[in-house]
């Protein structure tokens, strides 16, 4: 009776470490798929040439993944793009954030001028100086996004308190 | 070279140049001082300066500017071949064969925006007109420039935002432009719309805008809404075409409460875009707002000798 019970207990332990093993096996390759799709320049690159983002006449001349926004839970990568225009002495630029789904469809594009953006924080998008939208007030340099990241509220907050960047995303 | 205090230049040695050879020069520029003075005057200026350890590269401290010889082994920096350019300016009047234009369109944005007006609420501070020809000059590469006699202010080249933010009347560039350009611009590689078009966006660029509500310009008939059960101030405004800030602002007493039955008075009115400021203008605020600066870091410093080192010496017969 002992050893019956000893081995009920030996194999609830294995079958438990299996699954447990399995459960790993099973999550993991799905979570690394999702970061290459969502971080990887060459798979958004790719996915905003498909949607015409690019201007044929100008030169790419940055393109980076810059973080991803997490917006009622929901993952959506954010591309900084600074392209130059030919023709004049002086290069003019064309600089622009672009905000995508977790399908990688275009879902808000934002010209930028005068700040840098930084990085995310959960559903903000932090720059260093302050940007308008569409040359419009208010200005700030916190972007906070809602509605599948269609919306954008902008805010300003003292430099000084810029939240961290816990893990670069 | 580069100098360092009174009679002081650095400079590098070259393949060939000896200590006897760099004070036979300076003897030549300074007459009266002798060979081994000269020789001395130099080593005192480098101590570990012999007359056998001179290697090519090596920087030393010179008491003259050896300056034909650099010239002509110094690379030229990209500033400076800018700076080359624009130089041809001060004596060729043909750097000046589009200053009627520029001064004419500046002075009908200054006339149009430097008033109030429905869409702008803060008058433009006046523009000089020499911003525009600075731009110019800094952009354009000069008369010689294919591009000069179709588009000296660079607006329209391929792929340029600008002209793209001015043809969708964008960022408030609906506002600064007249009908007349609106209608032309199009015909962007013409240099009386581009340098238009190239104001304007800079214009477009300096405003501040904001979203307002407007009181409506055909329709300024006062008009009268009874309050139904369920309504709400944002709902009232949607049914009658009219703002939250009309009906709170022709009926202050129904501003925190409005009952059916009450009686709101209101005229047709939208939210649109309004300039309700601008920013002050200067070389670093055009490079921030209307280049971007943000990439090219040198565009305040072009502008500014532009304007404080070429434009006061120009040469020109009528002066």
């Amino acid at each position: 009776m002992i050893y019956l019970g000893r081995f009920l207990l030996s194999s609830l332990g294995v079958a438990c470490l299996f699954g447990l093993f399995m459960n790993v096996w099973a999550k993991e390759p799905v979570q690394s798929v999702e970061k290459v799709v969502l971080n990887d320049r060459v798979t958004l690159y790719e996915a905003l040439v498909k949607q015409n983002v690019f201007n044929q006449h100008r030169k790419l001349i940055k393109f980076s993944h810059l973080c991803t926004l997490v917006i009622e839970n929901e993952r959506y990568p954010v591309v900084d793009i600074v392209e130059h225009v030919k023709g004049a002495q002086v290069p003019r630029s064309a600089l622009q954030v672009v905000v995508l789904d977790a399908s990688l469809k275009v879902v808000n594009k934002i010209s930028y001028h005068t700040a840098v953006p930084l990085y995310c924080h959960k559903n903000q998008l932090l720059w260093s100086g302050l940007q308008m939208i569409d040359n419009l007030y208010p200005e700030g340099n916190v972007f906070t996004f809602s509605d599948k990241a269609e919306k954008v509220a902008v805010s300003e907050m003292n430099p000084n308190n810029l939240p961290n960047q816990n893990r670069p995303q | 070279m580069t100098a360092l205090a009174k009679q002081e230049y650095t400079y590098t040695i070259s393949k060939g140049d000896t200590l006897w050879g760099l004070a036979n020069e300076y003897t030549r520029i300074n007459k009266g001082v002798s060979h081994a003075e000269a020789q001395k005057r130099i080593l005192n200026l480098n101590p570990s300066l012999t007359a056998a350890n001179m290697k090519a590269g090596q920087v030393i401290v010179l008491p003259f500017a050896k300056a034909s010889s650099m010239a002509a082994k110094t690379p030229r920096t990209g500033y400076e071949k800018w700076q080359d350019t624009v130089k041809q300016g001060i004596s060729d009047v043909k750097w000046d064969e589009h200053d009627s234009i520029i001064r004419s369109a500046v002075a009908e944005f200054n006339t149009r925006l430097g008033k109030k007006s429905v869409y702008v609420e803060k008058p433009m501070p006046a523009l000089n007109w020499l911003w525009i020809k600075a731009i110019i000059w800094v952009e354009s590469g000069g008369p010689t420039n294919a591009s000069w006699g179709s588009r000296p202010m660079q607006i329209g080249n391929p792929g340029d935002p600008a002209h793209g933010v001015l043809k969708a009347q964008a960022e408030g560039s609906g506002i600064i432009m007249d009908k007349t350009l609106t209608s032309n611009i199009n015909a962007i590689n013409t240099p009386k719309i581009n340098i238009q078009a190239g104001t304007a966006y800079l214009l477009t660029r300096l405003s501040k805008s904001m979203m307002k509500s407007v009181l409506s310009q055909t329709d300024k008939k006062e008009k009268s809404y009874t309050v139904v059960a369920g309504d709400s101030l944002d709902k009232i405004s949607r049914k009658c075409n009219t703002t939250v800030d009309v009906l709170k602002q022709y009926n202050p007493k129904h501003v925190k409460l409005i009952r059916p039955g009450d009686k709101l008075k209101y005229y047709t009115a939208k939210i649109e875009r309004v300039i309700v400021g601008w920013h002050s203008v200067s070389a670093k605020v055009i490079a921030k707002q209307y280049n971007s600066e943000l990439v090219d870091k040198s565009y305040t410093t072009k502008l500014t000798y532009v304007m404080d080192e070429i434009f006061p010496n120009l040469i020109r017969n009528s002066k």
